[in-house]
């Protein structure tokens, strides 16, 4: 791993609607491409200091950089380039998932309904059990 | 003259898959160091010629290191004919411009 802080370069291109996958990946390359430089650099005999500084030198500006990925409107999330399809989609997918989410809630909190169900069962069977008990005693 | 990189890029990806760092390092040689680039910048370049299916990319570990490996494909091909042709052909401009004056 390289020593350069892409935390400030990710947030840029997260800002600018890049979209997630193309923002992992240029992290990912950018930081081999300058262990890559240190390491071709040390080899040439430059001590690490300053093999670090040269290939963060060569590396380029991560500000240009991040306005120069911000410019290909093909690396932006799909909203960001059908925004009249994301308009349309989006409401649409929200009305088709609303019978879902009961399945998601119970899968995420699924002891816990169990535990409650598991209740439900035995507080009803002993209601059940002692009205059969009070039937019993009262008939002659 | 903003297509240039591009070319290079299709250009060097044609003979061989590369990664990276080893494109930048290839163009430097290649041209003699008269195109030296900010190295950061062929990545989006990258990326943008494989969304538009010009490349296509796959993963490969070597010596303990993951590297993505770039290479081109027929549309790829075409697209270098393409640039390649309107290069001759800025070339071929430039060179009688300068003959004339």
């Amino acid at each position: 791993m390289s020593s350069i802080d892409f935390s400030r370069f990710e947030r840029e291109l997260e800002r600018s609607g890049i979209a997630p996958r193309h923002r992992r990946r240029t992290t990912t390359e950018l930081d081999a491409h300058c262990d890559d430089l240190q390491a071709a650099l040390r080899e040439q005999g430059v001590p690490r200091d300053e093999a670090a500084r040269e290939a963060r030198r060569r590396l380029g500006d991560l500000d240009d950089l991040a306005a120069a990925i911000a410019a290909r409107p093909e690396l932006k999330c799909w909203y960001l380039r059908w925004p009249r399809a994301a308009r349309v989609v989006y409401p649409v997918a929200c009305v088709a998932a609303l019978p879902l989410v009961p399945v998601f809630a119970g899968v995420n909190h699924a002891s816990a309904i169990a535990r409650w169900g598991a209740c439900l069962v035995l507080s009803a069977g002993f209601t059940a059990g002692l009205l059969l008990v009070l039937k019993l005693s009262i008939q002659p | 003259m903003s297509g240039v990189p591009e070319l290079l890029l299709l250009r060097l990806l044609a003979q061989r898959e590369m990664y990276g760092y080893e494109l930048v390092r290839s163009i430097r040689l290649v041209t003699g160091e008269a195109i030296s680039l900010g190295e950061g910048v062929i990545y989006p370049v990258l990326h943008g010629l494989e969304k538009n299916g010009a490349l296509k990319s796959r993963r490969r570990t070597v010596d303990g290191r993951t590297r993505v490996y770039y290479s081109l494909t027929r549309k790829g091909r075409t697209r270098l004919d393409k640039l390649t042709g309107e290069w001759e052909r800025i070339q071929g401009g430039v060179s009688a411009a300068l003959e004339v004056s």
